[in-house]
């Protein structure tokens, strides 16, 4: 029967060369097949120029000779072999129509020639490995682009996940490694624009890497650098930036050349890129980090610390267990840091939050808020709970700190919530905790305060009030009381004190102890001090009637700090036509202790308007009568708790009077005693030598229309009667 | 002396270096080429190498590896003993006996075997098919040997034969030639040999033979040390890079002639055919050989049968022949030991038994024409298994006897399951051949 033996040859071996999915493996696989099934003993594939394929050589280079014969059958003298016979197939893609173009395979036979089937069967082999080839290389693309993908994917994903850092590094070279067919990559670290200062980083897919390696891998990312097809080193470089600087390099040691060679650059380009993202966002969360932390403390700052406490909030209503928050704010923290300095408050500060910590659990959280505020979040306990950690806490600090060499007491209030349904997110729970701080405080420092309901609705209360204090000197709720002061021997009215009252609308009359806080708190002061100032003394004329009264008004310490203040006293002033030297401004002392030195430039400023100065409840704070010599000061006003203690039998109290009056005396400081409620304390007092005095004891402060009435009946008098007038 | 039945040697004490574990040898010797110490002073004469075979039936192995071994080693410093142990002897007193009469620095390899064939080229011919072992023995100045050994070959078959070639890179010698000793069963035995030829390249020759079993497929063995210890190894290449100062001359021939039409394979994988012009291999074929399914029941006739018609795969150079050494019904497929592609167009191929006999005349004569002009010194015969069963008892001998009339000289040599020469082109693995290494 006829047949064809080499048509069965080519199927046999379409079989197995397109067996394999690997080009490499494609390649030898038909040469060698190509090379047994024609009995010849030497093969060559010729590819882009390149020898990819070789049988039957051995160790030694196919001579150059085998690789262009002149035609079939031409004879190649092959070392070791002898001459041989050698035929050529091209390996066409399908179309194009020009032998060879796509490679050659070569195959050599010794002492026989090749007949015309098997040149026939050659080209066929040829032609077929070329189609294999081609459709290789096309599924190969596209395994290579979708594993690249999947490999990217990976990476991002891991890179959103904050893996660590190393990890990811890891990842990402072995990827490169991976893609880049298994030739070693390795990562180094450092600035890629000084390539000698390059540290190998990720190293194990890269064996061997010694400092020869590290040079070449040097020159490349200078080639690299230079955007230009680098010279055929075996090794090729792709930069890492991180925020537009350099940040190392993603090296590749390749053996390719040409178009693969291109390919593998922009492979390891690709990667290089994961690299910088992944330093680049390494490096934002580090920053996040930092941004969330107190740098003074270590402690998460407010913002993380919210965040921290959502997370603990909602877990805790999934898993119905307790949460307490604590708020703790330092008591006497802001004269620390005045008189010991800004780097002694912080050492304070760092101190009070490693305290609070030691205070406890592991798992709870203790956070700086800002200022002397800090804050703990403590999950899984209740309010009882919460109100031991809270005394633990307060307990911790007071007692004595040594900062800047010297022992500082602060002490803390601390205020206690618990989570409810009530509480919506995080911050209405600290506000709860802080609302109770705030409690804690006013009970009197150093104290745990467990929020109640009330409170909030007294804050509430609060803010109401504060709102309604806005542009209160222009809505006509704001009046001036007066309150008549005496020359204590002989008893006759020398002048008066003007107090601002405030007729709300829906509450009646509000406290003054209750407003003007809330008004010193916030910049409505300002605005009603000078409300004060203009109204007093356009009604001073009116109350004086054309006497010598001294008319007294209380000015805050913010105004007084604030600059335009004698602007508008030496306005109202020339507006009224009053005469300055009989204005007393009253200033609370705290501000003397506070700032000295502001104090002292303040008050000459207002001395030199011509107005007298008097300090108001002189004893509640902490200055020394001997302070007063430094501030040009003309009158001191004994606060009322002194004279209420007044009384024959309390003889400590009548000493410490005493010693005010009779040093005001040698000072040349007019004293005025406030609170006067009994004769006895007047009598006392004018034994004493005190000059003035005010009081219940004279008459309530009044409203304008009572003052008339009361002059006219004190001045006939001459000696002042217990006044029936209603207490405002 | 040689070839005898009774021991003839008083009992020497066991050499205590010798080893059956294949543990006990350090891996190092993997791929690790040995060389054997050099002998500067010849005493054989003026002539520089020497080559001496030896047989020994006798039924205890020690005896019988001390006897081959002891025949064998005509010359002084011997270089390389190659063993052909039959696979009927427990390997470890069979190899204590060739250690008790072998220098610790001979190297020593070799394999079991379905029959052993040896002639010390001097006594009357007399073949015998009784287990034995063979022994052939290389000596001299004027040769250098290096061994390696490759395990775990089926792993990585290409990259063992890959490995293997490395034993060549320190052989100096003009005329160089590359012998392999290939697990049997390893399967898919080409794939080394490709390895091997890729990194030799057609300047090498390379020639061996596949270890074999008694027909049992279970177990085949390879050799590999020195007088001193040598270790006995499974799926591993075992090879020997011998430089000589005259040439090799490698022989192969078949006497197989197709018979009948070409059929093509239509499935299969490795050596196992499923299907044969699109019809269950194992009913094409035993309806080319005039049989049924029944015959598979008859396991005796059926191999006689599978060795007497084996597959023949059309190549460009000639035939590349399959034993077919068993089918599975289930499947409908035959089994062969090498691979058989698909797409393949296959023949059965008949033959008598004195084609076979002529065949291997004519392959020891290709092998010695290729001394360019000089006689051999000695032979090694990598015969096929399946030949022997062909030839049967009787014919056996008239093979050798043309064996040892065609060559004159010593040779020594096994039956395989798998035959490697490379003569021309770049096939290597063969079967149901008889390849040759005639030694200048």
């Amino acid at each position: 029967m006829a047949y064809h033996w080499s048509i069965h040859q080519l199927t046999e071996y379409l079989v197995k060369v397109s067996g394999t999915d690997d080009y490499g493996l494609a390649v030898q696989t038909a040469l060698e097949e190509v090379a047994e099934a024609l009995d010849a003993e030497l093969g060559a594939i010729l590819v882009e120029g390149m020898v990819r394929a070789k049988s039957g050589f051995g160790r030694q280079d196919v001579p150059p000779a085998f690789l262009c014969p002149e035609g079939d059958n031409d004879v190649v003298n092959v070392p070791g072999v002898g001459d041989v016979h050698v035929a050529r197939g091209g390996l066409d893609k399908p179309g194009t129509g020009r032998a060879g173009n796509d490679g050659w395979m070569f195959v050599g036979r010794y002492g026989r020639e090749f007949n015309a089937e098997e040149l026939q069967l050659l080209q066929g082999m040829a032609l077929a490995l070329g189609l294999v080839l081609h459709n290789l290389q096309m599924l190969q693309a596209a395994r290579s682009r979708h594993l690249l993908v999947e490999t990217l994917l990976a990476i991002q994903k891991a890179i959103s996940a904050r893996r660590p850092l190393n990890e990811l590094l890891d990842a990402i070279t072995e990827g490169a490694w991976e893609l880049l067919g298994r030739c070693p990559v390795a990562l180094l670290l450092g600035d890629s624009s000084a390539p000698e200062s390059l540290r190998p980083h990720s190293v194990d897919k890269f064996p061997g890497l010694d400092d020869a390696a590290l040079a070449v891998a040097r020159v490349a990312l200078s080639l690299a650098n230079e955007e230009i097809e680098p010279e055929p080193i075996p090794m090729l470089a792709a930069p890492v930036f991180v925020s537009g600087e350099s940040a190392g390099c993603l090296i590749a040691k390749t053996l390719e050349q040409g178009s693969v060679r291109r390919d593998q650059r922009d492979l390891l380009t690709a990667f290089a890129q994961q690299v910088s993202l992944a330093l680049t966002d390494a490096r934002t969360v580090d920053e996040v980090r930092r941004a969330s932390r107190d740098p003074i403390t270590g402690l998460p700052n407010r913002a993380l610390f919210l965040q921290h406490l959502e997370h603990e909030r909602q877990s805790a209503i999934r898993g119905n267990f307790d949460l307490t928050v604590l708020f703790v704010d330092l008591d006497r923290f802001k004269a620390v840091n005045d008189t010991l300095g800004h780097s002694a408050g912080d050492e304070l500060l760092a101190e009070v939050g490693r305290r609070i910590s030691s205070c406890t659990r592991p798992a709870d959280t203790t956070a700086r808020l800002g200022g002397d505020e800090f804050a703990v979040a403590l999950s899984g306990s209740n309010r009882e709970a919460g109100r031991e950690v809270a005394t633990r806490i307060v307990r911790a600090l007071g007692k004595p700190f040594l900062i800047a060499k010297r022992e500082v007491l602060v002490g803390a209030s601390v205020g206690i919530a618990s989570l409810t349904g009530r509480h919506q997110d995080a911050s209405a729970i600290l506000g709860d905790a802080d609302i109770a701080m705030y409690q804690a405080k006013r009970a009197g420092r150093g104290r745990c305060v467990v929020f109640e309901q009330h409170m909030q609705d007294e804050v509430v209360d609060r803010l109401e009030l504060v709102t309604d204090l806005q542009h209160l000197g222009t809505n006509g709720q704001l009046w001036l009381a007066y309150q008549p002061v005496l020359a204590l021997a002989p008893l006759e009215v020398r002048g008066v004190e003007a107090l601002a009252r405030w007729s709300h609308p829906t509450r009646g009359l509000v406290p003054p102890s209750l407003f003007i806080p809330l008004a010193e708190e916030t910049d409505a002061i300002i605005e009603l001090g000078e409300w004060v100032i203009w109204r007093a003394l356009a009604e001073a004329s009116t109350l004086a009637n054309g006497t010598q009264l001294q008319v007294s008004l209380n000015i805050s310490a913010r105004q007084v700090v604030d600059a335009s203040l004698p602007g508008i006293i030496r306005a109202a002033l020339a507006a009224s036509r009053f005469p300055a030297e009989l204005l007393t401004l009253e200033i609370t002392e705290s501000l003397l202790i506070e700032d000295p030195e502001l104090a002292r430039a303040r008050l000459s400023s207002l001395k030199e308007i011509g107005v007298r100065l008097a300090i108001d409840d002189f004893g509640t704070g902490y200055s020394s009568l001997s302070y007063l010599r430094q501030f040009p000061v003309d009158q001191v006003k004994i606060d009322r708790s002194f004279v209420a203690a007044l009384s024959e039998n309390a003889p400590d109290d009548i000493a410490i009077a005493r010693s005010v009056i009779e040093l005001c005396q040698r000072l040349r400081v007019e004293t005025v005693a406030e609170g006067i409620e009994t004769a006895e304390q007047l009598d006392l007092l004018t034994k004493l030598g005190c000059d003035l005095g005010q009081g219940y004891y004279f008459a309530a402060p009044m409203a304008i229309g009572d003052w008339q009435y009361f002059w006219e009946n004190t001045t006939a008098l001459g000696a002042p009667q217990p006044v029936a007038a209603s207490k405002i | 002396m040689f070839q005898s039945g009774e021991p003839q040697f008083s009992q020497l004490p066991i050499c205590p270096s010798t080893f059956f574990a294949r543990e006990v040898i350090a891996r190092s010797v993997n791929n690790h080429a040995t060389r054997a110490d050099v002998d500067p002073m010849s005493t054989h004469g003026e002539q520089d190498r020497w080559f001496g075979a030896g047989r020994s039936t006798a039924e205890d192995g020690y005896e019988a590896g001390r006897e081959a071994a002891r025949a064998a080693q005509v010359g002084p410093a011997t270089k390389l003993l190659l063993i052909f142990c039959s696979a009927s002897y427990e390997p470890g007193p069979v190899l204590d006996g060739i250690c008790s009469v072998t220098d610790d620095s001979t190297l020593v390899v070799g394999g079991t075997s379905m029959g052993e064939l040896a002639w010390d080229g001097l006594s009357e011919f007399s073949a015998s098919t009784a287990p034995s072992v063979a022994v052939a023995a290389l000596g001299g100045a004027g040769f250098e040997a290096y061994t390696s050994v490759t395990r775990d070959a089926s792993r990585d078959r290409r990259g063992a034969g890959t490995a293997a070639a490395a034993v060549m890179d320190t052989v100096a010698s003009d005329h160089k030639v590359m012998l392999m000793i290939v697990d049997g069963l390893t399967r898919e035995q080409h794939e080394i040999v490709r390895g091997a030829y890729s990194v030799l390249g057609a300047t090498v020759p390379i020639v061996g033979g596949c270890s074999a079993d008694n027909l049992e497929y279970t177990r085949t063995l390879q050799f590999h040390g020195t007088g001193a210890a040598v270790e006995v190894l499974v799926d591993s290449v075992v090879a020997v890079g011998l430089g000589s100062s005259a040439p090799f001359g490698v022989g192969i021939d078949h006497g197989w002639e197709k018979h009948g039409n070409p059929m093509v394979v239509t499935r299969s994988e490795g050596g196992e055919v499923f299907l044969i012009d699109n019809e269950p291999a194992i009913d094409v074929y035993l309806r080319g050989v005039g049989a049924d399914r029944s015959l598979l029941e008859n396991e005796a006739k059926f191999r006689e049968i599978l060795f007497d018609q084996p597959l023949g795969l059309s190549r460009g150079g000639g035939e590349d022949i399959r034993v077919v050494h068993s089918a599975d019904p289930a499947n409908g497929s035959l089994l062969c030991l090498a691979d058989v592609p698909q797409g393949a167009l296959v023949w059965t191929l008949h033959t008598d038994p004195a084609a076979l006999v002529s065949s291997a005349g004519r392959s020891c004569h290709m092998a010695i024409e290729a001394l360019d002009g000089s006689r051999p010194i000695g032979l090694l015969v990598f015969d096929c298994g399946a030949r022997k069963v062909k030839l049967g008892v009787e014919k056996l001998s008239d093979e050798q006897e043309a064996i040892a009339a065609e060559v004159g000289a010593p040779f020594a040599g096994f039956y395989t399951f798998g035959e490697i020469a490379r003569t021309h082109g770049s096939r290597g693995m063969h079967h149901l051949t008889v390849a040759t290494l005639a030694i200048g």
